[in-house]
């Protein structure tokens, strides 16, 4: 047919995805060598590992993670269901405690590590697909569970030799007052959390916010329906009904009732334009992140202001006890740094939140480490009572930017080659018994010659190279030093087994 | 039989069926690229302009998908299809955006009885208080992944897409939808479905745009040459458009004084400056000049009346087909899309 396929027969390359990235050897070492390493600090602590579907229901990222979370989903309908790539660890950890562990006893603590996917755009340090490795406490309130999970990140950096890094030490609880104390609605609520981030940053700040929030609330200052603002409630419900009533209501409608979108009205002209409110809200955040800075200065600078603004001084005080605890842990001083006004991009956080940064050799600063105390979200997720919980996520791709940890290949002692189909059977029968002394032995599967094997097994650095040779029942082995070039021969597999223990062990003994 | 084609023939997708079919012969045939289709029947026909071209009649979405997958390397089709079907990483090169005829916006209308729903902002406050009550909003549209992230750029995070195919104006009457997402020309079919437009609701502006493979144009001069070529026309002519070519016969012997007064009065002066050309009698004899000049055509009427205020008393006015600059500013950013120098 002419309409279609004449192009189709390319041999067309099939390429990986942007912002997703294949991992060779050795740099695929390093990966496996830090969640081994993490692992161990963990286990050592009681925690015990678990794992989660890569795919979940989109819900249960939305229900509490947070609005700002949904556009960097990779979400899809399947079969009529709403479904996600898991973006982070913790709603589905939380979802399993909800299902499988609410009669355990408590506290439970548990660490997982695998990909994650989000739909952001690439860059330096950032991926689509990554490798997280957490953590989390679930069943156990107050400062000293938060100590704990502080102090496990700290132990999981130093155990990759991750130097130089900074603790940056909040609370949430505190804007969360803010909020409540201004009265802003559930939508003003969500700009001004999602937003505390790029508040904090030095490339956006306020001017950035400030765009934001005139692109999302255009009709600032002027009322949409200025006539009935003033009109008495229930003067206004009889206007608005009879008004609706005349309209041919279902086709005008659509779903809704008469008094659903009357009550809708109403509520409406009763709510106070929200504009100034979020400003308040991100000027007093603005103020708090000034005062940042190191535990000594930032905590009486800080009750200053929550007095002055007459918001609770108890977040404060949760902090000082959590730095009280870490710094008698011997946490070096100049490690922390204290900020009331900063916020992480996930919303369900209810206390204490942390973010940890390092540099790595080029000198750019990365978030190897975060997370945060989250009392609500076991009991958002349907558990049958409400479980204070917290925990941490390491970026491991990130974190071995920052580290020492070196990328080494499992090296190959030897190569073993059979001499033509007759000394087959002797040659994998020989490396399966070099196998059992400990030996890494690769099989000559190509065919070929005694001379080309060698040259191979020289340029991936094994040390040597085995012929095989049968002649009937007769099998025979010769042996080449990739090293010295010194070859031998020995009769049998028995004899080439005695031979490479006595010079291998041999050696180390 | 397909094999000695694609060395020699380049293919283009044009729309058959629907509302982008009869402009875009329209238009092809304004900028002297006419489509001969022998036989309406036919799903192929040829650009007598370009032999090497081998036309395709597709559907717009088919279009859109054909140049995606390299199966054609160059279509027009609505510039809605492509930015819905557009992701990153896909070898889409949109050549010419706007190519003037097949306009339309993609909008958010709720039904017109939603008092408390005028804006985006009033959407969101609605999305999250249904939210909260278990009751997610559904949108239906044919638009999912533009509707979904100006939603989101508006910070409305909680709702649900309901992909529907036909009829969507219909969706908040019969109950499967809430509001809709949809195109529109006049707003005469929301009207009639008794739905209303959101004041800041508009997703898209969308008008039938011309898009090419890259990775096809990439390993094929051929189908550059084509691109190359079609582009030219296409923006001479979308040059052309605005302008005339006027010609005034004036009683005068005397070029440079001619040319003098011509300077004086902007609005006959054409875009570099008038060109004149004497008129002879039989005796050889100059006994007149013609002012040959180019000009804005919603400029006519004072380029009319300055004329004879220099006393000519014939006018000539004709369309200007193609107005060809150095070099066609699309063939440039195609050349640089393509990694060549330009």
């Amino acid at each position: 047919m002419l309409v279609s396929g004449s192009f189709n027969d390319r041999n067309k390359r099939v390429e990986r995805l942007r912002g997703m990235d294949d991992v060779l050897p050795p740099a695929s070492y390093p990966l496996r060598e830090a969640a081994a390493r993490l692992s161990d600090a963990v286990e050592g602590r009681g925690y015990r590992l678990v794992d989660v579907p890569l795919f979940e229901y989109t819900e249960l990222f939305l229900r509490k993670a947070g609005e700002a979370l949904a556009p960097r989903l990779y979400a899809f309908s399947h079969h009529g269901r709403d479904i996600c790539a898991r973006p982070e660890f913790t709603a589905s950890v939380g979802r399993l405690y909800v299902e499988q562990l609410q009669d355990a006893p408590l506290p439970q603590r548990l660490y997982y590590h695998g990909p994650v996917l989000r739909y952001e755009k690439p860059g330096r340090g950032r991926r689509r697909q990554f490798t997280q490795f957490g953590l989390e406490l679930i069943g156990a309130a107050g400062p000293l569970a938060d100590a704990e999970i502080i102090l496990t990140a700290c132990e999981g950096l130093e155990a990759l030799g991750v130097r130089d890094y900074r603790i940056v030490l909040g609370h949430i609880g505190t804007t969360l007052d803010l909020l409540e104390h201004l009265k802003l609605d559930r939508r003003a609520r969500s700009f001004v959390l999602g937003n505390l981030e790029n508040l904090g940053r030095p490339d956006r700040g306020m001017a950035y916010v400030e765009r934001r929030l005139a692109e999302l609330y255009p009709s600032q200052g002027q009322s949409t329906t200025p006539v009935a603002a003033g009109v008495q409630s229930e003067e206004a419900r009889e206007v608005l009904m009879a008004l609706l009533g005349r309209l041919n209501a279902d086709m005008a409608l659509g779903s809704r009732s008469v008094e659903e979108v009357v009550e809708g009205v109403l509520n409406q002209l009763a709510r106070p334009d929200p504009v100034p409110l979020i400003r308040r809200a991100l000027e007093l955040a603005q103020e708090l992140q000034r005062l940042s800075g190191p535990p000594d200065e930032a905590f009486p600078a800080a009750a200053g202001l929550l007095e002055k603004y007459h918001l609770r001084q108890e977040p404060l005080h949760e902090l000082e006890q959590l730095v009280h605890i870490l710094r008698g842990a011997g946490l070096p001083k100049d490690a922390l740094h204290v900020d009331l006004g900063f916020g992480r991009g996930l919303y369900y956080y209810t206390g204490m939140i942390f973010e940890i940064y390092a540099d790595d050799g080029d000198g750019t600063t990365h978030q190897l480490c975060g997370g945060g105390r989250y009392d609500d979200l076991i009991a958002a997720l349907g558990g049958r009572r409400r479980t204070p919980a917290c925990g941490l996520a390491f970026g491991l791709e990130r974190l071995l930017a920052c580290s020492e940890l070196e990328g080494e290949e499992p090296g190959v002692d030897i190569l073993i080659s059979p001499e033509g189909a007759p000394a087959m059977a002797a040659a994998l029968d020989a490396s399966r018994r070099l196998r059992a002394l400990g030996l890494a032995v690769e099989l000559e599967v190509r065919g070929r010659s005694a001379h080309t094997s060698r040259a191979y097994a020289a340029r991936r650095g094994m040390r040597w190279c085995v012929r095989a040779h049968c002649e009937g029942e007769e099998c025979g082995f010769q042996i080449v030093d990739s090293v010295s070039g010194l070859e031998e021969h020995v009769a049998g597999s028995e004899e080439l087994v005695g031979w490479m223990r006595r010079h291998t062990r041999g050696d180390a003994e | 039989m397909n094999a000695p084609e694609r060395t020699t023939s380049v293919r283009l997708a044009l729309p058959s069926k629907g509302q982008l079919e009869a402009p875009t012969f329209a238009f092809l045939e304004r900028c002297g690229l006419p489509v001969s289709k022998t036989n309406p029947r036919q799903y192929v026909a040829r650009m007598p302009a370009f032999p090497e071209v081998e036309v395709l009649f597709q559907r717009p979405a088919d279009i859109f998908a054909k140049v995606r997958d390299g199966d054609v390397a160059l279509g027009i089709t609505g510039y809605d299809v492509v930015a819905e079907g557009q992701s990153d990483g896909d070898d889409i090169l949109l050549l010419l955006e706007r190519l003037g005829y097949g306009g339309c916006d993609l909008v958010l209308a709720v039904p017109e009885g939603w008092l408390d729903v005028n804006t985006i902002g009033d959407l969101a406050d609605l999305a999250l208080e249904w939210w909260d009550a278990g009751r997610p909003l559904r949108v239906a549209t044919k638009y999912p992944n533009l509707v979904r992230d100006f939603l989101y750029r508006k910070d409305v995070h909680h709702f649900t897409l309901v992909e529907a195919a036909g009829a969507i104006e219909a969706a908040p009457a019969i109950g499967y939808a809430h509001l809709i997402a949809d195109i529109t020309a006049t707003g005469t079919t929301l009207r009639e479905n008794r739905l209303k437009q959101l004041e800041d609701g508009t997703i898209l502006h969308s008008e039938a745009c011309l898009i090419a493979n890259r990775a096809l144009l990439q390993q094929d001069a051929g189908a550059v040459h084509v691109a190359e070529g079609i582009l030219e026309v296409i923006e001479a002519h979308q040059r052309g458009r605005g302008f005339r070519l006027v010609l005034a016969n004036i009683d005068s012997k005397d070029p440079a004084a001619l040319t003098r007064r011509l300077h004086a009065r902007p609005a006959v002066r054409g875009l570099r400056g008038p060109s004149i050309i004497p008129i002879y009698d039989a005796d050889g004899e100059v006994v007149a000049l013609t002012v040959n000049v180019v000009v804005p055509q919603n400029n006519l009427a004072e380029v009319v009346r300055e004329f004879r205020a220099l006393g000519s008393t014939d006018v000539i006015v004709s369309p200007v087909d193609y107005i060809f600059g150095g070099a066609a500013e699309a063939v440039e950013r195609l050349r640089r899309a393509l990694g060549k120098a330009g």
